[in-house]
């Protein structure tokens, strides 16, 4: 289908205008000053680009990762490590924090792939916390201290992407983003993604017929591994600061990908990032404003943050885009490109 | 059919339309400039997870002082304008410190940041305050490397683990002078994360400078070690006069036992705070404690030695129930640091020109001198240098006394409530 045939379907015209809306938002937080609103929006591409690449393992692929911190980790220190210690620019710091994660990914299929089903989930929590541990002690980048980058002049802010709040890396995020719904769209359509489901829906019986499971589950771990080490880059190049207990942590990282995976319809292509959309905004919007209308309740927001999250997950078990496509407000995304 | 599916998106052209319309006209109504009734203070700190408890401690120490201030009349070279608390809940991690930190400086329009207790939170928003050229006061974090980053607009309140490390050698040489030359050699044991080995370095340098040997520097793994056996025998074997310790609780707790067990008697032991002040600690060891020394920041004692201090604690303890802690009284004491600074920052400068009255808040809080009669806390005033470091903190020496198995102040003698033991008596002697 061409572009200016989707534009007249009403869906395509609503996906264009929402695409439009998020390319110009970036920049009206900058005029107006509102930095909040742009680091939420920052949050929601970036755990949209993690969730994307998790759905491929996990959902796609059904080996269920509660570990995808690690990727995201070694992406992180490695885009941070080549900036401090090598010059490199997060540019291509980032990218190669991908591919180190991509790495990782497969050393690690070769022994989490001989597990199955949950015994692989509760392998993927163990392997992370490996990890989190391995990198306290680890005195060359930084030890249990972290890495932190210096505050640059301004004439060098392009090569070390060193700008005040989040606005340039929404853009940052918006061109992998983009980057990974290609990658991704293209794996999914092709023969990987079919046998990536069939092996999550029976893999016994996609052995029978000829498909081999550790090939094509290596090929999804590598895959969302890179994406997911993009995304911790991102991270270190925002925060100009990496630690193990930030980049590796199970809840902030690991399970919060998870949700967002789970909450926008993980079967489906654009669910995750659709989950993204809607998770990190209740997240970051419920800890501000209920903090700072009830300071003494401190911890009401965590509360009010579950509350939310069961109401969805018990009206809508199949995710959101999962439900739109179940109701056929939406017509599964490869059926139309 | 043509004409549904044209009139859905004249429909969503005109939502899409609308919002814009909506967005545009909000921003450009929205209420702007402050008037100068409030002054605000963005206030970062861990009010959610693992760290919620110590974060709702530190809020109390502040939301205290500011009360207090408020109270004698607010700010008095702005015409009594209110000190205005907006909080940002760092959830105990450096990104969302950092978002915070950006959401007061830029939309609540704070003239000044405090926070935010955990080393690694405090460096990333101390980041985005010296990008946007806010002061920030940072009352409670004790990791060396916060003032080595050559920023203009970060000051820091409380001694860091390096001054407490040179403290301990001070105390060494008070010893020695006061009981006749008893200490020469000195071991050293220590966890193996960030905290332990920096302090494990910082006591070698201070006790070369100051003429002592360091016979035997062992390290362990706190997170795993489940026996100390083979360390103490040689550290025992390098019979040194006193062993220094830096440990959190169950090790710390290992520790005294395998002393005990291994029959070691230094004639001190130095503790670095940490595990050797945790309840759980005093609790197990109970009087195998006796007589081993600690440093602390704060102590319960103190309130009986500082008057100014007692009065405070009594309203504190009216109003939360509880006593003020090390925690609590360095952020309290941070508030009115800020405060002193705002009120001399008013005298050149109006909130009204934000980006001025924070460079005057920086320069106040640069040149600010306090003697220690304006602070509850033990230190010696509040004086900070290039690298925005106070140079007059200090913290105490405590003494677990055999009277009621509470730690007790001993050192700097001026704030000492009672009279020290040393050497600490051997095991035989304690009998049991």
């Amino acid at each position: 289908m061409s572009l200016t045939s989707l534009l007249k379907t009403p869906l395509g015209f609503l996906s264009a205008a929402a695409v439009a809306l998020l390319a110009a938002a970036p920049a009206v937080f900058k005029a107006a000053d509102l930095p909040f609103p742009a680091n939420t929006l920052l949050l929601c591409l970036m755990y949209g680009i993690l969730a994307m690449a998790w759905n491929l393992l996990s959902g796609y692929g059904g080996q269920l990762s509660f570990g995808h911190a690690i990727f995201f980790g070694v992406g992180a220190y490695t885009t941070m490590v080549l900036m401090l210690y090598y010059d490199i620019t997060p540019w291509i710091g980032i990218v190669a924090g991908g591919a180190v994660a991509a790495l990782v990914g497969a050393g690690l299929g070769v022994p989490l792939f001989r597990l199955r089903s949950h015994w692989f989930a509760l392998a993927t929590i163990a392997a992370a916390e490996i990890f989190r541990l391995s990198f306290i002690p680890w005195k060359w980048i930084g030890g249990s201290a972290g890495l932190q980058a210096p505050i640059v002049p301004r004439e060098k802010a392009l090569y070390y992407l060193q700008y005040a709040g989040s606005y340039v890396y929404c853009y940052v995020a918006m061109l992998f983003l983009a980057a990974e719904l290609v990658v991704l769209h293209r794996v999914v359509n092709s023969r990987v993604g079919y046998y990536l489901q069939a092996i999550r829906e029976d893999e016994d019986a996609a052995m029978a017929m000829g498909i081999n499971p550790f090939k094509y589950k290596m090929i999804a771990m590598v895959v969302s591994g890179f994406f997911t080490g993009v995304g911790g880059g991102i991270y270190a190049v925002r925060f100009r600061f990496v630690d193990p207990f930030a980049v590796f942590d199970l809840i902030t990282i690991s399970v919060y990908i998870v949700v967002a995976g789970i909450l926008g319809g993980m079967y489906t292509f654009i669910g995750p990032l659709v989950g993204a959309f809607v998770f990190m905004p209740i997240t970051e919007y419920v800890r501000v404003y209920v903090v700072s209308r009830f300071p003494r309740y401190y911890g009401l927001h965590v509360f009010v943050l579950g509350v939310v999250l069961l109401v969805i997950a018990l009206s809508v078990p199949e995710g959101i885009v999962g439900w739109l496509e179940e109701k056929g407000y939406v017509r599964k995304l490869k059926e139309r490109w | 059919m043509k004409r549904a599916a044209l009139s859905k998106v004249a429909a969503v052209a005109l939502i899409v339309v609308i919002v814009v319309v909506a967005v545009v006209a909000w921003l450009a109504l929205r209420p702007k400039g402050p008037a100068v009734k409030e002054v605000k203070i963005g206030v970062v700190l861990p009010l959610s997870g693992k760290l919620a408890e110590t974060g709702a401690d530190l809020k109390r120490g502040i939301e205290f002082a500011v009360e207090e201030i408020n109270a004698a009349g607010g700010i008095k070279n702005l015409g009594g304008a209110e000190i205005r608390v907006v909080y940002g809940d760092s959830a105990g991690k450096p990104e969302t410190g950092a978002a915070e930190a950006e959401r007061l400086i830029t939309e609540e329009k704070v003239v000044a940041l405090l926070g935010a207790y955990q080393s690694a939170v405090t460096k990333t928003v101390s980041e985005v305050a010296e990008r946007y050229k806010v002061p920030m006061l940072n009352p409670d974090s004790t990791s060396p490397a916060l003032t080595e980053r050559g920023y203009k607009w970060f000051f820091r309140t409380t001694p860091h683990d390096e001054t407490f490390a040179a403290q301990h050698v001070e105390f060494l040489d008070y010893l020695n002078k006061k009981y006749g030359n008893l200490i020469k050699k000195v071991a050293i044991i220590h966890e193996d994360t960030e905290w332990g080995a920096k302090t494990a370095e910082a006591w070698q340098k201070h006790l070369k400078a100051h003429g002592y040997e360091v016979v035997k520097v062992v390290s362990y793994h706190a997170a795993t070690v489940t026996s100390l056996d083979s360390e103490i025998e040689t550290i025992k074997a390098a019979n040194p006069d006193a062993l220094f310790a830096a440990s959190y609780v169950s090790d710390a707790i290992l520790l005294v036992q395998t002393c005990k067990h291994k029959d070691f008697n230094p004639k001190l032991i130095l503790a670095q705070d940490a595990g050797f002040i945790n309840p759980s600690y005093v609790k197990e060891v109970g009087k195998d404690g006796f007589y081993i020394f600690s440093r602390e920041v704060f102590n319960w004692d103190l309130l009986e030695k500082i008057p100014r201090l007692k009065a405070i604690n009594d309203r504190y303890k009216a109003k939360y129930g509880v006593d003020l802690n090390g925690n609590s009284a360095r952020d309290y004491t941070g508030v009115w640091v800020l405060y002193y600074a705002i009120e001399e920052a008013a005298k050149k400068a109006s909130p009204e020109n934000l980006e001025e009255f924070r460079k005057a808040i920086r320069d106040a809080l640069a040149a600010i001198d306090l003697p220690a009669d304006k602070i509850i806390m033990p230190w010696a005033g509040v004086k900070f240098d290039s690298k925005g470091q106070n140079i007059k903190g200090r913290g105490i020496i405590v003494q677990m006394r055999p009277e009621d198995g509470k730690y007790h102040t001993v050192y700097p003698p001026e704030l000492a409530t009672v009279e020290l033991t040393f050497p600490m008596p051997t095991w035989a002697e304690r009998g049991g």
